[in-house]
């Protein structure tokens, strides 16, 4: 049977391009988001090219929500090969205008809410002897970025969290690793900078490639992760940004 | 995979990891140079078995610590096989002595290899990547350049150069459409590791992995690095080592 990855916000974004990047790799896709409707058209488009999956409703902040999503992607294929967890969310502000209810909003989304995917997963690997996690970071873990303190709390978190897992899991042969994108060209990114269109020249400006990156750029690191040409590499950060930062 | 390469330059390509990365390379159909300094006899037994099977490609003979041989190399490389559009500096050089067992400039060898090699290198073959508005510029080095070593302490001075010129480089060249970036590796059983059994085997163990690595656990990296799937990818350093280290 074909290999099978369950993909959290990939309704639209890096997600998106994710869903269809490992669907042209023959995966079988369970297409996740909060937004069951983005996730149904992602699940149109794959299969638009002759790709497989199911769209599922699927909240990372909810553990109750992922289980049920989990359960569902194995009632359909019995299996799950490759997790990746994209479903990330942010607000920019300078931190001291920043309130709990968004610093909460965030550490749930993007650190808590891969916290239970891998939770809930990892022990389907472990039976399977055979996993593959890619967890979305951001350079802002790595570098900081102004207006992302917490945004960058949540990222540093899951480069930390994913090398732990590496570690434990190796011995299962399960691969753990980290993709830190830079700044994408996608709608979370129009929204955050909708206000301060002189942000988004002065990144450009900045990248050795003078425009931000596609989502399929994210995506095509994505599928390497998660293929058998990484086999050998666990526990690492890739980050995939033009040159944007070099660590 | 790619069809925008011309030829693929390979230096110390004849026997151990870069001779995995050679014969990769063939099954992806990419015409090759292979770079040896001493491994004449392994050089022509590799370019032998890869002509047999129909792959274009040809042995190369240069000491890269020496600008006017490394010029040479690019002159017989287009004339033989045409320009070269991508680069995998594999070839280096290690003593694997503790630093006060070296007399003083006994270092300078490992230097201008691992370092100066690299930077001839770069400086000969990359004008013309530039021109082509296209390159890939592939350094690998080990992990003992970030986390330090005992017996490699002049090849992790000489390789943390390269990341210095390597991150450098990339600025300048992105605009360019070329990405450099760096290949990082853990402990490979290149065949010529000099360990006894419980010694190998405690080894393994350390590793999350609970293996040391094999050459062909290099080989998926370098052909992502080449390929178009990577083109957003510049400046950075990706280890392979089975999850010993796991740094930044």
């Amino acid at each position: 049977m074909k290999n099978i990855v369950f993909i959290t916000g990939a309704g639209s974004g890096i997600g998106r391009a994710i869903a269809l990047r490992l669907s042209k790799a023959n995966y079988i896709i369970a297409v996740t988001d909060i937004d069951l409707v983005a996730a149904k058209d992602t699940l149109s488009l794959i299969e638009e090219t002759g790709g497989k999956g199911t769209a599922l409703h699927c909240d990372v902040t909810d553990l109750q929500s992922v289980r049920t999503a989990v359960e569902q992607t194995l009632h359909n294929y019995g299996k799950i090969t490759v997790l990746v967890n994209n479903a990330g969310w942010d607000k920019m502000e300078p931190f001291i205008e920043s309130s709990p209810t968004v610093w909460q909003r965030i550490i749930d989304i993007n650190l808590l809410g891969q916290i239970h995917t891998c939770h809930t997963i990892l022990p389907i690997m472990i039976t399977q002897k055979i996993g593959r996690i890619i967890n979305i970071s951001s350079d802002s873990a790595r570098v900081g970025s102004s207006g992302e303190a917490v945004y960058s709390a949540a990222k540093g978190g899951v480069i930390a969290f994913s090398k732990t897992l590496a570690r434990e899991m190796a011995k299962h042969k399960i691969n753990i690793n980290t993709v830190a994108p830079g700044p994408v060209d996608t709608p979370l990114f129009k929204e955050m900078t909708a206000s301060n269109s002189g942000l988004t020249s002065a990144l450009i400006k900045a990248i050795p490639f003078k425009k931000l990156a596609n989502p399929i750029d994210i995506a095509n690191a994505v599928a390497f992760l998660a293929s058998d040409d990484a086999a050998y590499i666990t526990g690492q950060t890739l980050s995939v940004n033009g040159g944007l930062t070099m660590i | 995979m790619t069809n925008k390469h011309h030829v693929i330059l390979v230096t110390g390509g004849a026997e151990r990891i870069g001779k995995a990365i050679v014969k990769q390379l063939a099954k992806d159909n990419y015409k090759i140079a292979i770079h040896y300094f001493k491994s004449s006899t392994a050089a022509e037994l590799l370019k032998k078995e890869l002509q047999a099977i129909g792959i274009v490609c040809a042995t190369f003979q240069a000491d890269i610590s020496k600008y006017d041989e490394v010029l040479m190399l690019k002159k017989q490389i287009n004339t033989q096989l045409g320009p070269v559009s991508g680069i995998v500096n594999n070839a280096g050089f290690a003593e694997f002595k503790s630093f006060f067992d070296y007399a003083p400039n006994d270092w300078q060898r490992e230097i201008t290899i691992n370092l100066n090699g690299i930077i001839n290198i770069a400086h000969i073959f990359l004008p013309t990547m530039i021109d082509a508005k296209f390159g890939k510029f592939i350094s690998i080095i080990g992990d003992s350049t970030r986390t330090g070593h005992r017996t490699l302490i002049i090849p992790a001075a000489a390789r943390g150069g390269v990341i210095g010129f390597t991150k450098s480089l990339a600025l300048e060249l992105g605009p360019h459409n070329i990405q450099c970036n760096i290949v990082s590796l853990g402990l490979i059983d290149e065949n010529t590791l000099q360990l006894d059994a419980p010694t190998l085997a405690a080894r393994a163990k350390s590793h999350p992995a609970q293996r040391i690595g094999k050459v062909t656990d290099i080989t998926g990296i370098i052909q992502f690095l080449l390929s178009d799937s990577s083109e957003w990818i510049l400046g950075q350093i990706i280890s392979i080592n089975g999850g010993k280290s796991m740094m930044s």
